[in-house]
Order: C-alpha cells, then structure tokens, then sequence
C-alpha cells in the first residue's frame, strides 16, 4: 500500500477524474487533477462556480454517489499511524473510519448543513461514539472541541436554528477537529457570511493549522480569501487545474491567462477611482457536457493560439524550479 | 461587558421569554380549533333548521300526525318540542341547542327512529365496529406505509424499488372498492379461504369471550386487509417521497461526510425528519377515519358509523344525521388539534421560534 | 428640487408579545438625477426589510416612503402601475424568480406583454435580443433554456435584461450578486453602472459585501441593527470609515493581495458571538462589540450627526 511520494504529502490526488453519466453522454466533471497538500499548509483551490471544484472535494472523500462516477486516479492520505490509504479503495467500514479521523469535510457555512431537529450535542457526539469514543468521552471531546473554535459548552444543548451563522460555522469547524485528522477539506466555508464573520472564520482556521499543523484543502471562488490565508493556490478551470503555485507567487507573476483574468476581476476601489472598469470573465462559461478541444479555456482566451483548440497543453515551470506551475501553450 | 447585560441575572427570564413563542403557538392553536368547532356546530345547526322546510320541525309535525297511529308518538313530538324549542324563535332555538352542545355535552336527544334511545347510544353502538375496523386499518396502514415508503426512498436507486413504486401507484389509483369485490369474490366465494358478508359468525352471540373474538378477528381479515393494502400505498407513497426529498438534503451529505454508518443516517437523520410531515398527516386521517366508509361497510356488511348515517338519510332521522355530523367534525377538528399540539414534541423549530 | 425617493423616519417592528425592531428611524434620498446608493449592513441590519418596504410588499409601523412626491401607499390605480413598472426589483436567488417548468423566453416576454412595450412578434423578439446583448449576454447561450441550465450569473444577468426591456427608474438590488460567484460579479456591477450612465436607470444597491458597494460608487448607508450608523459619499466613507462598525467592516473585506494579510486576529467579542439579545435601544446598539466603548455609549443613544471632517459625511457616534 506504501508509496513513495517526493514530499511528506499528507493528502495526494493522482490524476483524479470523475464524470456524471447521462442517457447518451457523460459530463468530464474533474479530469486528470493531481494535487498535494502538506502537514502545517492551507492549499486554495480556486474557480468559478461549475469548475468542479465541489466534485472535487466529494471525490476525495470517496463519497461520488450516481449519477456521478469516478473513472480513475486515487486519494491517498497518510493516516495518524503512518500508513498510507487510499480512500477510494478501502473497504466501506474502513472508508468511514478514515472519514473524520483522517480527513474531515467542513461544509458552507449554512443553518441546512446541520440537522435541523438534532440538538448539536448529539450531532457532535453520533460521530464520535461511531468513531470508537464511549459516550462519556465523545461528550468530553465534544465539549473540548467546542472550546478549541472558542464556543460555550452550552451550545451543545442548542438546535441549529438557535445559532448565528458563524456559530454554525465554528460548531461544523469543532466536528472537524474533534478526531484532530490530519486533512481538512472546506468546501466555500464562508460564503454564506458576512464579511467580519467571515474574517474571524478564516482566522480561525488559521489558527487550527497552527495548534494542530493540519492540512487544510480551502476552496472558494473568492480570490481574496485566499490571498488572506492560503499558502499555495490551485487554480481550476472547467474540471482541469490549470495554474498551481504558492500564493504570493501567482498574485505577484499570474501566469495562465484565466488566472490574470480571476485576479483582475475583483472588486475594489482602486480601478474604479480612475474611473476605470473592471472586466468581467466575459464569453460562455464552461459546459462540462461538451468541452471545447484542446485546451478548454481557448474559447475565451485572448491570446489563444491556434494549437490551443488542438491539444491539451500539460503542466510545465517556466519560472525554473521556483514550484509555480502552468498548463498554456504560450509557455 | 458593562451594565445591564449581565447573562447570569437575566437567564432565568430569558429562559422564560424563550418558551414564549411556544405558548403563544399552543394558545393560537387552541383558539382556532375552539372557532372551528362552534363553527362547524352552528353550521350544522343552519343546515337542519334552514334547510327548506325546516326538516326538524316537520319531522316533529309529521310525527304528531301520527299521533292515533303510533303508540306514545304525541309524547315523543312533545319532548322533541321541549328539547329543541320548536315552538320558540330561532335564535332560542340556536341557544338552546349550543346550550345542550355544550352542557350536555353533545346531547341531541333521542333518535327519530329509535325512539326513544338517546342519539348519543346508537352511535355507541355503531362505534365499536368503525372503531375496530376502520381507526385499526388506518393505523395499520399508516405503519407499514410509512416504513415500506422509507425503504423505498432509501433505495431510491435500485431497480426492484422502482417496481415497486409503479406496483404502489397501480394499487392506489384502484378504487378501493373494486379491489374490496376483487378480493372478496377471489378469497372467499371462489376460494372459500376467508369468511365474508358478515362481521362475525351468524350464530354467535356478541360477548367478550374466545370463540366470539376470534369469529371477529377471521371475519375482519378481508376488510381490514383491503382497506391497509389500498391505505398504505397512499402512505407508501408520500413517505418515499419526503425521504427522497429528505436524501437530497446538505445535512445528509454532511453525515456521509462525517463517517456514519448508514443504518444511523437511516435512523436518526433521514428517517426521524421524513417522519414529520407523516405524523402529521396520520392524525387528520385518524380523524376522518372514524366517519367510517359506507362502500366499505356495504360490502363487507359491517354494521359502521357510515351505515348508520346511510340508514339514518333513508329513514329521516335528522337528529341521528345531525348527531353524526357533529360527531364527525368534532372527530376530526380534534385530530388536527392534537396534531397541532403534538408538533413542537417532534420538531424543535416550532418550539421556539419566532416566526 | 423633488426627489426620486424619500424615505422618512421608517421604522418597523415584528412581533407582538416579543418585539424586534428590525428598521429604526431610517431616512435618506435618492436624487431625481440618475445615481447609485449602497445600502450596506450585515444579516439583521434591517436591509432587506427597507427593501421590501420600499417596493410596497410590507407597511412599516412608522415613516413613510415618497416615490416622486406621491407616497408609496398612494391608492391611485394608475399611479400604482406607473410606480410597479419605474420601480423594478432584483432579488437574491436568482432561482426562485423563475417558475422551473418555462423557458427563460417567458421572464422576458411577459413584461412585453403586460406593458404593451411591442407590436409584432419580430419586434418583441428583436427587443429581447438587443436586450440580452446589453447585459453581456449572448441571447443563443440562454434563450429556448430552462432556468437550471443557465449559472447563478447568467440568471441574474437574465434578470437584467428583463430590466432592460422595461426601462424603469429605479432599480433594487437586494443582495443580488450574493449568489453568484467572484467572477460573475463584476459583469454584474458593470451593468448597473451602464444603465445609470446609458439609461438614466438609478440603482438602491443592497449588500452585505462592502467590496462591491465600494466597486459602485455613489452614497452609501451603513445600517446595523436597524439604525444608521454612518452615511455619505461612498468614496469618502469608504476611505475615512468613523463609526468602529465601519471601520470593522471596511477592514474585514478580504484584501485581494497576499502582502496584505490581516495583521490581528479578530476580537472575539468583535465577531458577534453572543446570543442574547438586549432589548434596551436607548443606548449604541454596537457597544458591546466596540473596540472605543465609553460609559455614555451604554446611557444614550449617538444620533446621526455630521462628521467633523467633511459635511457630506454623517455618522452615529458619541465619539465624534
């Protein structure tokens, strides 16, 4: 099972594909994504919303349920006691045991993501005595994960409808750490959120990676959450990364040019002062039911080329060994 | 924190306030079913005083006519005069009658027909049959939909559960009594398997022992097991439904996420918030249930409330007629009521919510 | 000069037994010249409820709402479909506008009919093109579909077009681009800036996003807990933010750029964790959270006065 992997990649999606079968086609939700994240490091993963950036992150928890269905690749995770497993192989009962001990799934910030007739103590505590704790110690761990995101222990007593947005969002945070697995996987955690929750959200996540050097897969379609606490950003497009490298690196030196155009397309003062205007991504966004030739952005490139609509291009470094990296045809 | 916000001292009252918005729901509640029902009452009342000709008087009339015929029918015309004042205005009429709902309770004098056995003990008589056949099937029915339509939901993607669902939809678009003929004319004329055409042994004598019980019980098979068969698709049905509804909710997947075994998504997070709409559901039909079905009873000559209301029509005996209808309403209004009532037990956010 | 819109002294209570006061004593204009006004708040400011009051769907218990000198509640038939079809609105869930059984086609043809805006089928048919063309949208990727094949942004860029068609005066915007992602939003705010400068069309801007207000341009109202804390120019506020809230909410935006990092960790108590809710409004509701809390923040209630550095800048506040 063992396998040599460069780093100390604690989560490794290999070449990843996942479709969705319809009557006559099937839709390329994912396709060939290959993604590491380190012990102590938050990696973004960026994109519109579609991109399968949300396929993604089920697929790594080896939940695809029909019509969706992965079609190759593997998740592997370095467990608490050094092996290395890949989830999407594992036999069911282990595939939940893995689940929450070894890699824990934060879901949007909303009042649906919990039982809406569960007191949130037992919520918290279901998983825990399923993951091995008797009651008594689940409710203990309960209570001091609730401590850990900074909640009264009250709130165990309370249902989902009796807390703020955030509270729902720290109590889903403290379910995640309650087993302390080495992979986190949050899926847009703030953006039902306003922006000071938000903030003191991300900043608690920051937080767990350092009390616990978790590793911390965030994904949003929010640029600057991520130029707030991502170490490194992946960048998807249409099922497909495009862009991946260490954030200060592709805010700095963008170089795909869906990357350049993310980038560019936040709102703020600054262009507006001048009386300039932001440019939207502009063009059809992608249907993964049919996926342009060659490489899938060329539609609304601005610098498409005319190999681009006849082969996929593959990562390469154009800036040496500096770990940005890039699939365009114009590198 | 600085003045006034203390949390300690205001916990007691705002433990207090939270359980506000319960009462007021509770109070609401209580309040509209009290409205419905003298509703319904004076509504009852209109019809068999209004209606042309004032049935009630006429049939009083008509009864004091017979005075030669019949033996004792002056006193009887004259006691129906005293109960309902007949002789008085309307409005004392209205009175009168609210006062013998509500005093009485629910008294409604003797029956027309039956005279001079009080309303109130025909229907008592009638009861137990539609109590033991239709309110048992109905529960019956309730139970197994609801857990065969939650396996169904939860196997939404199988194909036997498929069949299954077209099988459920052939069942409960069939007109119940088709089915009732169909089983009854298979099972027992052709077959000879299972006792019909009566509730229980033609020589026996109703008492509460062994042989008595036992001929009700073989003779309720075939009634009791077409009205669950035809009842339960309905439930089987509407619980697949909120299952499927349910399955696709975002704290379903978070419990996958979360590693639960499948029989404790099952349980405690599909099965426990399908089951809402469903209960429900089960109390208003609980109500109705007891109006009994005449088609049923016809075929099954069970001798239910819905004969008694059929023979009652037949016969003019508005005061049976008038005593069932209230009977009815009353039965159903309370159904819901205690619907109502029962609802923030099963489901937090009505506890406490402010909406 | 008369106003486009005038909101005064609006207030609005729910509930009978317990009461919240979700709008307090909320007044502000919309000139008649065209013009873009953010209103700013986080969930329970009182926003969307302004909104709603605004477009007619909910009597306030106290103020009222001029929309051309005439109120809102004006009971004159003709001035009540006049006022429905200068006022349009743009809701959240791009979703839930659409009935899911009909094509996008029907969201842009009813208005047609209800106003009578065409003739002939070629023409209503060219209008619908050209509109879909002045929001960005290429009217072959959405026209013959049926809502769930079109994104969060092409739905409410749909939306858009269906405002273009009807050309009214007044556009609002509630929490409009919270459903849609990064990417699509500056399409978005880029048509609500063409038509104030192409069509004259005013937009009442509600967000809980600062960055897109900021993105706007125009005035800006900072609500919280039903009450104004802080109005102006939407640069001037924006830049010099007084009231503690909206610097709180200024400073929170997520800068997009990775040498900008937020420096401290939040507060908690900056970060609304508490539950229990005062009823006692004679005071500044933000104390409890307030990095600047003073004694007489807890015993009177700030009003809204002008800001001491500019006079077009006007903030609730006893620190100023």
């Amino acid at each position: 099972m063992t396998q040599d992997t460069p780093q100390e990649a604690v989560l490794a999606i290999r070449s990843l594909s996942v479709v969705y079968v319809g009557r006559r086609s099937a839709a390329q939700a994912v396709t060939e994504v290959d993604l590491e994240v380190q012990n102590n490091e938050i990696l973004g993963l960026v994109g519109e919303s579609g991109c399968g950036k949300t396929t993604l992150a089920v697929a790594m928890l080896g939940l695809i349920e029909p019509p969706g269905k992965v079609i190759g690749g593997a998740v592997q995770i370095r467990t608490h006691d050094h092996s290395t497993q890949d989830i999407l192989k594992v036999k069911p009962s282990l595939h939940r045991q893995l689940l929450w001990k070894e890699i824990a799934y934060i879901p949007q910030g909303s009042m649906s993501a919990l039982n809406p007739v569960k007191r949130v103590r037992e919520q918290l505590t279901d998983t825990l005595i399923e993951h091995g704790l008797k009651k008594n110690e689940a409710l203990e761990r309960a209570r001091w994960a609730l401590q850990v995101v900074s909640l009264d222990a009250a709130i165990l007593e309370r249902y989902p409808h009796e807390l703020s947005g955030g509270m729902v969002q720290r109590v889903a945070i403290a379910g995640a750490i309650s087993m302390q697995p080495p992979v986190l996987v949050a899926d847009e955690p703030t953006t039902a959120l306003d922006v000071v929750t938000q903030r003191s959200i991300l900043q608690e996540l920051v937080s767990i990676r350092e009390k616990f050097g978790s590793a911390i897969l965030l994904i949003s379609h929010d640029m600057g959450v991520m130029a707030q606490i991502a170490d490194r950003i992946a960048v998807m497009y249409a099922g497909r990364i495009v862009e991946i490298g260490s954030i200060h690196q592709v805010f700095a030196s963008p170089l795909h040019p869906y990357t350049k155009k993310l980038i560019n397309a936040i709102p703020n003062a600054r262009g507006r002062e001048s009386g300039e205007r932001l440019i939207g991504l502009g063009g059809e966004s992608p249907n993964i039911w049919r996926h342009p030739p060659g490489c899938r952005f060329h539609p609304r490139c601005e610098f498409a080329i005319e190999r681009c609509s006849q082969q996929a291009p593959v990562f390469t470094s154009p800036n040496g060994s500096s770990g940005q990296r890039v699939a365009c045809h114009l590198y | 924190m600085k003045n006034e916000e203390k949390p300690e001292e205001k916990s007691f009252r705002s433990r207090l306030q939270r359980y506000r918005p319960l009462a007021r729901y509770l109070g609401n509640r209580f309040g509209v079913y009290l409205f419905t029902l003298w509703a319904s009452l004076s509504l009852a009342f209109i019809l068999f005083r209004f209606m042309p000709g004032n049935p009630m008087a006429m049939s009083v009339t008509q009864l004091q006519s017979n005075a030669g015929l019949i033996v004792g029918a002056d006193k009887a015309a004259e006691y129906y005069r005293e109960k309902m004042g007949l002789n008085e205005p309307l409005h004392i009429q209205y009175l009168k009658f609210l006062k013998n709902m509500i005093f009485g309770p629910f008294d409604f004098g003797h029956s027309f027909v039956k005279y001079p056995t009080p309303v109130n003990e025909v229907i008592g008589r009638y009861l137990p049959w539609t109590l033991g056949l239709f309110t048992t099937s109905v529960i019956l029915a309730w139970i197994l939909g609801t857990a065969i339509g939650a396996l169904l939901g939860w196997m939404r993607r199988s194909r036997f559960a498929s069949w299954a669902i077209v099988l459920t939809t052939l069942i409960n678009i069939t007109p119940i009594y088709v089915l009732a003929v169909f089983l009854l004319l298979g099972l027992s004329y052709k077959l000879g398997w299972l006792p019909s055409g009566r509730p229980y042994d033609a020589q026996m004598m109703p008492s509460w022992k062994w042989p008595f019980i036992k001929s009700v019980l073989i003779h309720a098979i075939l009634p009791v097991g077409t009205m669950v068969l035809v009842w339960s698709s309905g439930w089987i049905l509407g619980m697949r439904s909120l299952m499927v509804s349910v399955l696709g909710e975002d704290y379903l997947a978070y419990a996958r996420a979360k590693g639960l075994s499948p029989l404790t998504i099952l349980k405690e997070y599909a099965f426990r918030n399908a089951l809402l709409p469903q209960v429900a559901g089960l109390a208003i039909v609980l109500g109705m249930s007891l109006n009994g079905a005449y088609i049923i009873e016809i075929i099954f000559r069970i001798p239910g409330l819905g004969t008694l209301f059929a023979n009652a029509a037949a016969l003019r005996d508005f005061n049976t007629m008038m005593g069932l209808l209230v009977f009815s309403a009353f039965t159903v209004l309370t159904g819901s009521l205690i619907v109502d009532l029962a609802m923030p037990l099963f489901d937090p956010r009505i506890r406490r919510s402010d909406a | 000069m008369a106003d486009l819109l005038t909101v005064t002294s609006l207030g609005q209570i729910f509930g009978t037994m317990t009461t919240v006061q979700a709008v307090d004593d909320v007044s502000f204009t919309m000139p008649k010249e065209p013009s873009i006004f953010n209103l700013v708040g986080e969930s329970g400011s009182g926003k969307t409820t302004i909104a709603r009051i605004i477009l007619g769907l909910q009597k306030p218990t106290a103020g009222h709402v001029l929309y051309n000198n005439t109120d809102i509640g004006s009971k004159d038939k003709q001035w009540q479909t006049l006022f429905h079809r200068e006022v349009q609105a743009v809701f959240q869930n791009p979703y839930s506008v659409y009935n899911p059984v009909y094509k996008v086609d029907r969201v842009l043809q009813t208005p047609i009919r209800k106003f009578k805006l065409s003739r002939s089928q070629q023409e209503s048919r060219e209008m619908i093109e050209s509109s879909l063309r002045a929001v960005d949208l290429r009217p072959g990727d959405v026209l013959g579909k049926y809502p769930h094949q079109l994104s969060g942004g092409q739905r409410q860029r749909v939306m858009l077009a269906r405002i273009h068609l009807i050309q009214p005066r007044l556009i609002i915007a509630d929490e409009a681009v919270s459903m849609v992602d990064a990417a699509g939003r500056v399409t978005f705010l880029n048509v609500l800036l063409d038509f104030r400068e192409r069509l004259n069309i005013s937009t009442l801007y509600i967000t809980h996003d600062l960055s897109t207000a900021q993105y706007l341009g125009g005035n800006i109202i900072v609500l919280y807990k039903g009450r104004i804390v802080e109005a102006g120019l939407t640069r001037e506020v924006t830049k010099n933010p007084l009231h503690p809230y909206a610097r709180l909410l200024i400073q929170s935006i997520p800068a997009p750029d990775p040498n900008k990092r937020w420096a401290e960790k939040l507060p908690l108590n900056m970060a609304e964790m508490s539950l229990v809710q005062s009823t006692n409004r004679a005071r500044c509701l933000f104390a409890e959270r307030c990095p600047n809390v003073m004694d007489a923040c807890w015993q009177t209630r700030p009003e809204l006065r002008k800001a001491p550095t500019d006079n077009t800048h006007e903030v609730a506040c006893h620190l100023y």
